[in-house]
């Protein structure tokens, strides 16, 4: 038996490696960093995400390029996530500096957990075998239940830290059954060979095969377990309720984009042949879950919840911009670009909207005060004009309204619907996003348009100056993103290059 | 001096805005000055007069501005100056200036006076454009206009309930009559692609009868409702709540005539349409009849005044059906005289009972013996009575038996049997009115007698004029009958009957023979003495009954009350109006209202509701599938959270549960279909 | 001059003048924010004129055009430009904007800065929305003014303010992101059917339509039916209206009445007819009958009310069905008819919202009942009052009139039965109007607290003047304001026109898709 020792360029994961010494220095330097100081170790997380994201992006546009035996693959797509990803761990890792030291969780493990579950973002945007996809999945699943969990003293985020892992490993289980038929089919795990198997003779019979649609199907119901698709988000308000409001945010985000980005490369490239049949499934959980989480969210008093409900609805926009890449033209089933690069400019927008959305119930948190009431936001808009026109402008981009971020994902969402005719699909989401502007439009209300009783006192805002960097940057990015999403646009429509 | 026409309505304008606008400081210096305005058109309308009938006479048009333009379609802001327009002006223009002058005094006092006389000057505009405006666009300005100004005046005293009232009544019932003048003016557009006089009657001879009739029965509803025929006639006896120079202006001598203009104005299109001329025949003489009627049992002198006015109003219209134009045209001008006349001389009456308790103030029963106190009043009235009679050789003779013959030449036998017997009626109440008023034992209360006397110069002076051009009025143009010289000047205005093709033919022979024969003509002779006959006798009857035996009129009532009742009730009209229209729009509005705060904004509400309830119930079925364990409300929920209690909390397996329903589906959906 | 951005500099002035505020003026200074509002206000309008003085009449196309581009990944640019459609619109905004500012100034107690604010980033979206030429950008405005509109009602407004702003804003916001659905539908037709690029650009969509087959036509026109239907309101998607405006504050609902809702009348013009001209033929019928229900409906639940500002903006969705009534009339009378009833409406209803936040300013009430006999107290009121119902209820010689004319008679030259039913409006329309003024102003002064009232201050004489005097001047002498529509209107009729169908091929087509 003969090793073939394959021809592995490493320069390709400088990211990861660079993270991965990232994450070393970042444990080792909390050794010798006193308690009080602790907010240091975040600070070196800041500087080397930020460093490791200019990396990242010095890899753009260089066409898809394999290593590690082709278990991994740097294209515009992957570079576009892992970008993204560090962009929102750093701005998160702002948000974390304040409200760690407020909930006193400020120990080095939450940024070497954080960063740990980046890395395995990192694997997941890159990796083009089912093998490396699902490592990079378990690695990133695995830190995140120890981040919402990371509240021992609470015991919702205990409880939400069970819940997540018990129903993740669950999840994971499934995916793996899924990967495990998909396997049995074709008999490879690498991405390009599953798509290969089924192009060859054999291919339409695999297709046909009902083990490999029950297969298929436990793939599709993995993926909505991770991207907390209806009917499978049960675990979602909880755990997202529960866990620290900064991993929230980083959670709502950060992994959308590393599952979509792995979702996106085992559906269209891997198994392009059974896309009719994961389209459909994807079809109905998208109008599913934008039906379920946008209703769902209205009743919800608290703002958290209420964020997650609309994060739920959120996912079924992404996923919307996926079903949509599909275009069925004279019975044959091709793939637009239209579709991904909406679903690309969608995550972007939603980092920065979402990630101040949450940003802005860290400004009021006190010691144990969470403002998660909404009824707690009474006359903020008042007392604090800019805060409240900040998280005015954050609501809006939620709801999709110009000049925002939130309207041209949209926008380019629904665009992407109408062009291969998910009329029906596009209907769905534009008449969700005018009852989102409902629960929206609800906290705009309180802050703007219900007066404090007597004697009740406006909420206090925090003046950490790293949360208010960050909180200005994400309003001027969700506005730059509305105003002049030009290059932006162009980014996004750059991740399809080498990808389909 | 005909160039000089777009002055006409000019002085008016500054009446209006100096009265409007200043009002407070000029007091009561509003009225001369109303009535200086008033006048100096009058002396304007003098000059063309004097030129249109001394000079040239033809039509002539002034045109000042295009008004409105919007691709074929173009109207402009133009007058014409024709024998008709001429007749209008002289009326309107004579008959405004003496109203005026009598308003200064008998308005005397009142808090609105500067009000009244800029209402009265803006009227004067609005009747201007009406009669000179060169196309049906500025005669509806004009049209809306005098219904405005009607509006206003008829509800001066807006303190008063029924004076307001009376005054929306008077609007919207003419507005429903503008509807259909709308929709006539539309399909002349449609049909001839233009609004302008000239242009339509030169393209009028090339449309259908259909057409014809169509668009001259349209413009007749906008007739109906100015010029009070039935069925919009309701609004005019209420609009007896205006003050009275205004009734005599507005209600009696020139805006509800207007309709009567606009007709023959429009007759180069009726005689195209036989069957519109029918129905106006028809509704003429209807209503000739119906309101005369109605006129003889009224108690009160203004409604007495009102009906008359639309019966009279109703005559006009006979003719015009029949195709007597210019006997229309000239019925209206002698009814200008001589129903101005007894307006006016009814207001010297009230004027002089101020002092009575107000319901007795024009109630006849309690007037009676006036005539020595206010000789001036009562001879004045006197004449006009006699006029609007038809004794000759007063005004109203000439021009009522002019249409009476027309409709009896023209074959007309039934109208002109309605017709006969209405001028009966008038003749028999309008003297029933002079008797119970005038004559007769005082029945004035008491405290009201010492202050009657006669009427200022101001208000007098008027009458005694209107009294002269009552007696004159009628026989120096229109002698001798059908032949007189306002037949002749305004033969150029007014369209012909076709001589062929009518059921009428034989009726235009006979007539034209009749003419032929001139004044001596056997049937013509005939008629003439069977009108003065039947003039005289309803004069007669009215002496027997109110002079004579005074108790006559009670056993009278006695022995047909059901009739009695219902002519006094005014055949009930109002009261059906009320159920049939007012009231069921009244239900349907409301029902609407409730429908659409109910239903079509309950239905918006609704959807949110749905929206919400659902929001509320996923929720909770999320709630559930997490903590229905340990909220225990269910049992076999609760018997699962015993089993796995070591779990710490019940939800899991929930999770899993729906997890893998989703999972049964969609296999389901996919292996087994 | 000429070729500085005036468009541009019109729109975004406001904006400026609400950032200004909100950076350099403290909430304390009123005065000051109060006297730099106007003079915003005042500078836009001024700025605005040459719009009026230097538009070329006889041009049909698109005039003091500026184009950039804006997004060139998906086509779109930012492209402005007026025609004869749209600029009487941007005046009237501009001088509304004006009198809104002037007539808050003692309206407004709380807030003042905010509110100002708020009024002036709101001009900046409804002038965007006249003025855009690029459908996306077009989009942008018609949302964006949502918001401060929101803030208005929600904020500033009566008792039940939240409820009013969160229906207006979901309620509109429902139908315009439908339309935005159309308009993409639209912009995919025209990347298959049509020029085959991806623009939003107006001018090259212009022309488009025909080639886009009919089924496909009528989905895209109910999807701008429903968010201009929504907006302008076409009965039965009316009834955030009455809510909204009763609760709005006085200058809310002037600009709501005046400039808003002319955005969805505003849309079927410069939209729905010239990009879908065969669909709009289709729906000739259906938007009539529409329109004709809401004529008679509006003025029938109007006369119903016992709320004054209820009653006006019940008597805004009859008006506005006249408006539409014209426009589907599809020819040059009714459009232009339509057109000019916009311009008309937005006076005398405006007005009309004005008057009534004179009386509620000092009496707290907007209760018919409350009222009775007020023309002895306050005789200015009473004659402004008086002449405003007029121009409302289309008497000649007022602008109202002119407007209803010619849409009546377009759509008599449509089809008789249009115009027979619709002048059952005219009737209607003087019953409610002269019964509110006669509860109002006639009848005997018995409400002790009516006595108190006093007439209408310099000010409130001075923002209604231009008004009564555009009122007269539209009435008598319109030509100016028709003649510089006309070309433009011409032009949209054309292209709707140019492309008919026969009814009976197209309504064969629709049965057949039913059956797809």
């Amino acid at each position: 038996m003969q090793v073939v020792i394959p021809d592995i360029a490493l320069s390709l994961a400088l990211p990861e490696i660079g993270l991965a010494i990232l994450v070393c220095a970042v444990l080792i330097l909390d050794l010798f960093v006193s308690l009080e100081n602790k907010s240091r170790v975040g600070v070196v997380a800041f500087v080397g995400v930020v460093i490791l994201a200019l990396v990242a992006f010095g890899q753009w546009g260089e066409g898809a390029r394999t290593t590690f035996s082709g278990f991994y693959v740097v294209d515009n797509l992957s570079v576009f996530v892992k970008v993204s990803v560090l962009l929102c761990t750093a701005i998160s890792i702002l948000l974390l500096l304040q409200y760690a030291k407020v909930e006193k969780i400020n120990f080095g493990e939450l940024y070497a957990m954080l960063l740990f579950s980046v890395f395995g973002m990192l694997v997941m945007a890159s990796g083009n075998d089912l093998i490396s996809i699902y490592l990079g999945l378990e690695t990133m699943s695995i830190s995140i239940y120890v981040l919402v969990a990371f509240m021992r003293h609470d015991p919702l985020s205990r409880e939400a830290g069970l819940k997540y892992f018990l129903m993740g490993a669950f999840a994971s289980g499934v995916l793996l059954y899924g990967m495990a038929l998909t396997y049995g089919f074709t008999g490879t795990t690498s991405i390009r060979g599953i798509a290969a198997a089924f192009a060859g003779s054999g291919g339409p019979a695999i297709a046909q095969n009902p083990m490999m649609i029950f297969g298929l199907i436990l793939l599709v119901a993995g993926f909505g377990f991770k991207l907390a698709l209806s009917p499978f988000h049960m675990w979602l308000p909880d755990a997202y309720t529960g866990a620290p409001t900064p991993i929230t945010g980083f959670m709502s985000v950060a992994v959308k984009f590393a599952t979509v980005a792995a979702l996106m490369r085992i559906f269209f490239v891997a198994l392009p042949a059974m896309a009719d049949r994961w389209n459909t499934l994807l079809w109905a959980l998208t109008a599913f879950t934008l039906v379920w989480g946008n209703v769902a969210a209205i009743a919800q008093t608290s703002l958290k919840r209420m964020l997650a409900y609309s994060s739920i609805g959120h996912a079924g926009y992404v996923l919307m911009g996926v079903v949509a890449t599909m275009s069925v033209v004279d019975g044959k089933v091709t793939f637009t670009d239209i579709g991904i690069s909406a679903v690309a400019f969608y995550l972007l927008a939603y980092l920065f909207t979402n990630l101040g959305a949450f940003g802005m119930l860290i400004l009021v948190c006190r010691d144990g005060y969470r403002g998660d009431n909404i009824e707690d936001w009474k006359g903020i808009g008042q007392a604090h004009p800019w805060a409240g026109m900040a998280f005015v402008v954050f609501l809006l981009s939620l709801g999709g309204i110009p000049p925002t971020a939130g309207f041209v994902g949209k926008l380019y969402l629904f665009a992407a619907a109408v062009q291969n005719e998910y009329y029906w699909l596009a209907v769905i989401g534009l008449v969700m996003s005018a009852v989102s502007m409902y629960y929206y439009g609800r906290i705009i209300m309180v802050m703007y348009m219900e007066n404090r009783g007597e004697g009740q006192e406006v909420m206090s805002l925090s003046s950490a100056p790293s949360l208010f960097f960050a909180l200005v940057v994400l309003v001027v990015a969700t506005l730059l993103l509305g105003i002049f999403p030009g290059s932006f646009l162009d980014a996004a429509k750059g991740t399809v290059a080498g990808f389909i | 001096m005909i160039e000089l026409a777009w002055l006409i309505p000019v002085f008016p304008v500054i009446g209006v805005l100096i009265n409007g606008l200043f009002g407070k400081h000029v007091g009561e210096n509003a009225g001369p000055i109303a009535s200086g305005m008033a006048g100096l058109s009058f002396l304007v309308v003098l000059g063309i007069a004097g030129q249109m009938i001394f000079g040239a006479g033809g039509s002539h048009t002034i045109p000042l501005w295009t008004w409105v333009e919007a691709g074929s379609l173009s109207v402009s802001m133009s007058f014409l100056i024709d024998p008709l327009s001429t007749i209008m002006l002289l009326v309107v223009s004579g008959v405004g200036f003496l109203v005026h002058v009598y308003a200064v005094g008998y308005m005397h006092g009142d808090p609105g006076y500067p009000r009244f006389f800029t209402y009265l000057n803006l009227f004067m505009l609005s009747m201007f454009l009406l009669v000179l405006g060169d196309n049906y666009l500025v005669m509806f300005v004009g049209w809306e206009g005098v219904g405005l100004c009607s509006y206003l005046l008829i509800g001066f005293w807006y303190e008063k309930q029924s004076a307001s009232d009376a005054g929306k009544k008077a609007f919207i019932v003419n507005r429903i009559g503008d509807a259909g003048f709308l929709l006539g003016m539309f399909l002349i557009w449609t049909l001839t692609g233009s609004l302008t006089y000239t242009e339509v009657f030169q393209a009028a001879p090339e449309m259908s009868a259909a057409m014809a009739s169509a668009v001259g029965l349209l413009l007749f509803v906008g007739a109906v409702g100015k010029s009070a025929q039935i069925p919009l006639y309701v609004w005019l006896p209420d609009a007896m709540e205006g003050p009275t120079p205004v009734s005599a202006l507005i209600h009696a001598a020139t805006m509800v005539t207007a309709g009567v203009y606009m007709v023959a104005r429009t007759s180069p299109i009726y005689v195209m349409g036989p069957d519109a001329m029918s129905v106006i025949a028809v509704v003429g003489a209807l209503t000739g009849l119906f309101a005369a009627s109605i006129g003889l049992v009224q108690n009160d002198i203004k409604r007495v005044l009102a009906y008359s006015t639309v019966s009279q109003l109703g005559f006009m219209f006979m003719a015009l059906g029949v195709g007597a134009f210019t006997a229309a045209i000239f019925h209206l001008m002698t009814h200008a005289f001589f129903k101005g006349l007894l307006f006016l001389g009814s207001g010297s009456v009230i004027h002089a009972l101020h002092h009575a308790p107000e319901e007795q103030q024009q109630d006849m029963r309690y007037m009676g013996g006036l005539k020595d106190k206010m000789p001036i009043t009562y001879w004045t009235f006197l004449i006009g009575a006699i006029a609007i009679a038809g004794v000759p050789p007063l005004a109203g003779f000439w021009s009522k038996d002019e249409i009476l013959a027309n409709a009896f030449f023209t074959g007309h036998y039934t109208v002109w049997i309605m017709g006969t017997v209405a001028a009966f009626m008038t003749a028999f109440y309008m003297f029933r009115l002079i008797f119970m008023t005038f004559h007769g034992e005082m029945r004035v209360d008491h405290h009201a007698r010492e202050h009657i006397h006669e009427s200022p110069p101001t208000m007098t002076v008027p009458l005694v004029i209107l009294a002269v051009l009552s007696v004159i009025g009628g026989v120096i143009p229109g002698f001798p009958p059908e032949g007189g010289w306002i037949h002749r000047f305004l033969a150029p205005s007014l369209a012909k009957m076709p001589a062929g093709g009518h059921a009428m033919d034989q009726g235009v022979h006979l007539m034209n023979a009749a003419a032929g024969g001139g004044h001596s003509g056997p049937a013509v002779v005939l008629l003439i003495v069977l009108a003065i006959a039947v003039a005289v006798g309803g004069i007669a009857l009215a002496w027997y009954m109110y002079v004579k035996d005074t108790g006559a009129p009670r056993r009278l009532y006695r022995s047909i009350p059901g009739i009695y009742y219902l002519l006094l009730g005014k055949y009930y009209v109002d009261e059906i109006y009320q159920a049939c229209i007012v009231e069921p729009t009244y239900k349907l509005m409301r029902g609407l209202w409730t429908f659409d705060a109910k239903v079509v904004d309950g239905a918006v509400n609704g959807s949110s509701l749905i929206t919400m309830v659902s929001s509320r119930f996923s929720g909770i079925f999320d709630l559930r599938t997490v903590d229905g364990a340990v909220n225990g409300t269910a049992s076999f929920i609760r018997f699962f959270s015993q089993v796995f209690k070591y779990l710490q909390s019940g939800m899991v397996q929930n999770y899993l549960f729906v997890m893998l329903l989703g999972i049964f589906v969609m296999l389901s959906a996919y292996l087994f279909r | 001059m000429s070729n500085m951005p005036l468009l541009t500099m019109i729109t975004f002035l406001p904006a400026a003048g609400a950032v200004i505020i909100m950076l350099f003026m403290k909430k304390e200074q009123t005065k000051a924010i109060k006297g730099f509002a106007t003079a915003v206000a005042v500078l836009d309008f001024l700025i605005s004129l040459p719009l009026w003085f230097r538009f070329d009449q006889s041009e049909a196309g698109f005039q003091f055009v500026e184009k950039v581009s804006w997004i060139p990944t998906i086509g779109v640019s930012y492209f402005v430009g007026i025609d004869g459609i749209s600029v009487l619109l941007v005046l009237l905004t501009t001088l509304t904007m004006i009198i809104g500012v002037v007539c808050s100034f003692t309206a407004i107690e709380e807030r003042e800065k905010e509110y100002y604010v708020c009024l002036l980033l709101l001009a900046t979206g409804m002038l965007g929305t006249f003025i855009a030429l690029d459908i996306f950008l077009f989009y942008v405005f018609f949302e964006i003014t949502l918001v401060p509109m929101y803030f208005l009602i929600g904020v500033w407004g009566g008792p039940r303010k939240l409820y009013a702003a969160i229906k207006f804003f979901l309620y509109t916001l429902f139908g315009s992101v439908l339309m935005l659905l159309g308009i993409l539908a639209f912009y995919f037709a025209n990347l298959k059917m049509g020029t085959g690029t991806l623009t939003f650009d107006l001018v090259e969509l212009y022309g488009v339509g025909p080639k886009i087959p009919l089924s496909l036509q009528i989905w895209i026109f109910l999807a701008f039916f429903i968010g201009f239907a929504i907006k302008v309101p076409m009965f039965p998607f009316h009834t955030w209206l009455p809510d909204a405006h009763v609760e709005a504050p006085t200058a809310g609902s002037v600009i709501l009445a005046g400039i808003l809702l002319k955005m969805g009348t505003y849309g079927f013009v410069r939209f729905a007819l010239p990009l879908l001209p065969q669909a709009s033929h289709v729906f000739v019928p259906f938007m009539m009958l529409l329109s004709i229900i809401g004529i008679i409906y509006g003025a029938l639940v109007a006369m119903a009310q016992t709320d004054i500002k209820k009653l006006v903006a019940y008597s805004s969705v009859s008006h506005l069905g006249f408006v539409m009534l014209g426009v589907f009339a599809l020819n040059e009378q009714g459009v232009l008819g339509g057109q000019l009833q916009m311009i008309n409406h937005g006076i005398s209803t405006g007005a009309l919202f004005l008057l009534v936040g004179v009386v509620y300013e000092r009496r707290h009430t907007r209760l018919i009942s409350d009222y009775g006999g007020l023309s002895k107290v306050v005789p200015v009121f009473t004659v402004i009052f008086a002449i405003t119902m007029l121009s409302s209820i289309g008497l000649p010689g007022l602008n109202g009139f002119v407007g209803e004319f010619l849409i009546l008679i377009g759509a008599f030259k449509k089809s008789y039965v249009y115009a027979a039913f619709a002048v059952i409006g005219i009737v209607l329309g003087a019953a409610y109007m002269l019964w509110l003024f006669q509860r109002v102003f006639f009848g005997t002064l018995d409400n002790p607290e009516n006595e108190k009232l006093t007439d209408c201050n310099a000010r409130e004489v001075l923002y209604l003047l231009p008004l009564v005097i555009l009122m007269f001047w539209i009435g008598l002498y319109p030509k100016p304001f028709l003649g510089r529509m006309e070309a433009s209107v011409k032009k949209v009729v054309k292209m709707v026109n140019a492309a008919e169908v026969p009814q009976k091929a197209a309504l064969g087509k629709l049965t057949k898709l039913e059956k797809k």
